[in-house]
Formats: C-alpha cells, structure tokens, sequence
C-alpha cells in the first residue's frame, strides 16, 4: 500500500458506481486510480474526490493495470471560494501540460493555484496560468519577444499575438506583464495577456482552457 | 445469456441490462416477469416507456420537463416569474417542488461548470438566462450542487448577473433535518458553523 499527498485533476466515470481519478502527487508523480464505488451516496471516498482540495490518499498500486484508490481524505482548499472557477479552468489547464509520466504537476499546480488566491480579481486566472507555464518550461521571457527578443509594443492578431518586428511571434507589453504578474485590475490587460496564453498553448498543440469552463 | 433461450427473450434482457442498475441477473428477472404478465401488461409496458419519449420534453423557458411548450410551473399565474431558481438537472425541479415551499420559477442550466470534464459555460442554458434576466428578474436563488463544481458554477452565475442589479442568493447548507451531530461529516459542519444564523428569541419570534 502506498500513501501521498495528491491534487485531483481529472475524474472519469467508470461502470456503474466508479471513478477513474488523475491525481498529481508529491512524491510519486502523476497517477491514474481506480477509485471503485465512489459515486455510490454512501461512499467513504465520495465527499472526499474534490478538486481544488489538497488529499491524502491510500492506494494498491496495479499490478499491470490501474492501481485501486483505498482511502482518501480531503483537507484544506489552495484558494478562496469566490477562486474556484479559475482554480477548476487552471487545473483543466495542469491536466494537459502534465501527462501521465510526468514528475512536476504537483507542485507546478499548487503554485499556480497560489498565485491565483494570491492575485488581482480580474487577472487572477492569468497570472496562476502564467506561473503553470513557467513551471511546465513552456513560458518566454515576459519583457520580450520570444522569438526576436524585440521590445515594443503588441499587435493582436488573427492568430493571437504578433510581433511588429519579426511579425510571428508574440511580443510582450507591459501591461500584459502586470496581468501575468496578477498586479492589475484593467481588463485590456488581462484581454491581451489572454491571447498571450493562447498563443503559448496553441504552440504546444493545445486548447486555453476557457474561463468559467 | 443461457444457452437455447429464445432471441426475443435474449433481446430484452440485453435491452434492460443497458439501463442503469441493472446487471444481467435483474435484466432476466424484468423479462421473465414481463413474460409472466402476458400480453396485455407488455403492451401497457411498451406504451409508457414509448410515451415517456414520444410526450416528455423541455420547456422552451425553464428548461424544466414538460408536455407542451412551456410547463405547468411557468405557465402558473400563481407562481412568482420574477423569483427565479436556478437548477441542474430538471430532475431538481422534482425534487424542490416535493417540499411544497417555492412559489417562484426554476431555470435548468441542464449541468454544470466542469473544466476537467470539459463542459464550459456554452454548454449550460445561458443563453435563455440571460434573456430572461434582461426581461426583469427579482432574485435568482442558486441552488447548484454543494460540490467544488457546483459551488464554482454558482461563483461563474453570481459574477454574471450581479452587474444587472438582480438580488443573487444561494440555499443554504448545515445539519440536516433530523439529522445528529455524530453522524455529520467534517465539511458539512464547518459549513453549518461558519454560516450560523443569530438566534431569534421565541418573544420577538412570536410579537
């Protein structure tokens, strides 16, 4: 039996009563569990499975295949309530910047999930995304163009952001560096450090998670 | 299915075994009682179930189930159109109107906010919220589930709607009817004692 700390960021239904459950643990990377009868009303594990929460959890790992979920206890939450909605879409976020395999989800998504508790209401989902892709090695230099290094102003774009200069890549205002940074309320900011994001996952072939889904 | 069975009595097992809760076992035990009761239950069988999905739709409003257009709830002039609860699932519907205590309306989001799962708000019945906020609405009682999704959709609503002036309440939660200390879990406690109500003294209750 082996035991860890573990954020929740993926839950599937399985058969009749089940959930297959992605967690990011400390110590032992990302898991898939199965967590048998958890969607039963009197489960022991069913109030316990929740995002956003930082668990404790038992498991048998599998001998080929998954490993079975025994017990689970669910503590504090990362960030204030009136944040689950950003905290839901920047763990959505987490899943796909961290496959199975991968060592550094855990504690790249309890910063990110700090820094969004922690930032500015508006740019609050920004800035935790920003710290994600910082963590995962997917983020530029937040003063510059990342593929020129020119330091000028932005151009929103049909693709998202471009650079005035090498006319590709994404440049960096500042005001877009404040949003990242969760240090401003001003929405043209946070608008613009968003398709700043976006074009950094469309990079790796992803999907922004939207916000409020 | 057992060996030599009649195909029809194979199909049906089969057919109820998709529905949930039923394994194999009960799906045979439905047939056979299904065989039992002849021809005529059958058909009575076969009616309703054909009837549940032929006469069984969404009001155009709410979202709610109904037989026509709109529901009974929302064609009720009796009913409070500018008191609006926001559900789930229409089953929710079913259930708050057990308790006999709403006078106002529901609007069925039809789910909820799961990112993980990958629904976002374009999936939820916004649209139709929206249009009937702008038509004036009183209050909008958020009675999502008490998950972490749940609790997020009700933050997404609340953001949404607070610049239209609409007054935005959420059911609250604590110790069941009924229900005794010992048997509560830890979060439905915390829940119950960081949201506790001052008590009103049975003199000033009664004047």
């Amino acid at each position: 039996m082996l035991e860890d700390e573990a954020l929740l960021v993926r839950r599937v239904a399985w058969r009749e009563s089940s959930w297959v459950v992605h967690l990011f643990t400390r110590a032992h990377g990302r898991i898939a569990l199965v967590a048998k009868g958890a969607r039963r009303l009197k489960s022991p594990l069913r109030g316990h499975l929740e995002p956003l929460h930082r668990l404790h959890i038992r498991w048998r790992p599998g001998r080929i295949g998954m490993g079975v979920l025994a017990a689970a206890e669910r503590h504090e939450a990362l960030l204030p309530e009136a944040r689950w909605p950003e905290g839901l879409a920047i763990t959505a976020a987490a899943a796909m910047l961290f496959p199975e395999g991968t060592e550094e989800g855990f504690a790249a998504l309890e910063a990110a999930l700090f820094t969004c508790a922690k930032a500015q209401a508006p740019s609050a989902y920004v800035a935790g995304l920003w710290t994600l892709c910082s963590k995962a090695g997917i983020a530029a230099a937040a003063d510059a163009c990342w593929r020129c290094g020119a330091r000028h102003d932005l151009v929103l774009a049909e693709h998202g952001l471009a650079c005035t200069r090498c006319g590709t890549g994404p440049s960096w205002p500042e005001a877009a560096s404040r949003a990242l940074a969760g240090q401003t309320a001003e929405a043209k900011a946070v608008e613009l450090a968003l398709a700043l994001l976006a074009s950094i996952f469309a990079a790796q072939n992803l999907r922004l998670p939207k916000l409020g889904g | 299915m057992i060996p030599g069975s009649p195909k029809a009595l194979a199909r049906a097992v089969e057919a109820f075994a998709t529905l949930p809760g039923i394994g194999p076992k009960s799906a045979l035990r439905l047939a056979l009682a299904i065989l039992e009761r002849g021809e005529e239950g059958a058909r009575a069988l076969a009616q309703a179930i054909t009837g549940l999905v032929e006469e069984v739709r969404f009001c155009r409003r709410c979202g709610g189930f109904s037989e026509g257009e709109l529901c009974a709830i929302c064609t009720n002039p009796h009913r409070d159109a500018a008191l609006v609860c926001v559900v789930e699932q229409p089953v929710d519907v079913l259930v708050m109107e057990r308790a006999q205590a709403f006078s106002g309306t529901y609007h069925v989001l039809h789910g909820r906010l799961d990112p993980l799962g990958g629904v976002d708000a374009s999936k939820l019945r916004l649209a139709e919220l929206d249009a009937r906020v702008a038509r004036g609405v009183r209050e909008l009682i958020l009675a999502t589930s008490a998950t972490v999704d749940g609790e997020a959709t009700a933050h997404f609503l609340a953001r949404r709607y607070a610049p239209s002036g609409v007054r935005i309440t959420r059911l609250a939660r604590g110790v069941p009817e009924g229900g005794e200390l010992e048997y509560l879990d830890e979060f439905t406690l915390r829940r119950a004692l960081s949201e506790r109500v001052a008590w009103t003294s049975d003199e000033t209750a009664a004047s």
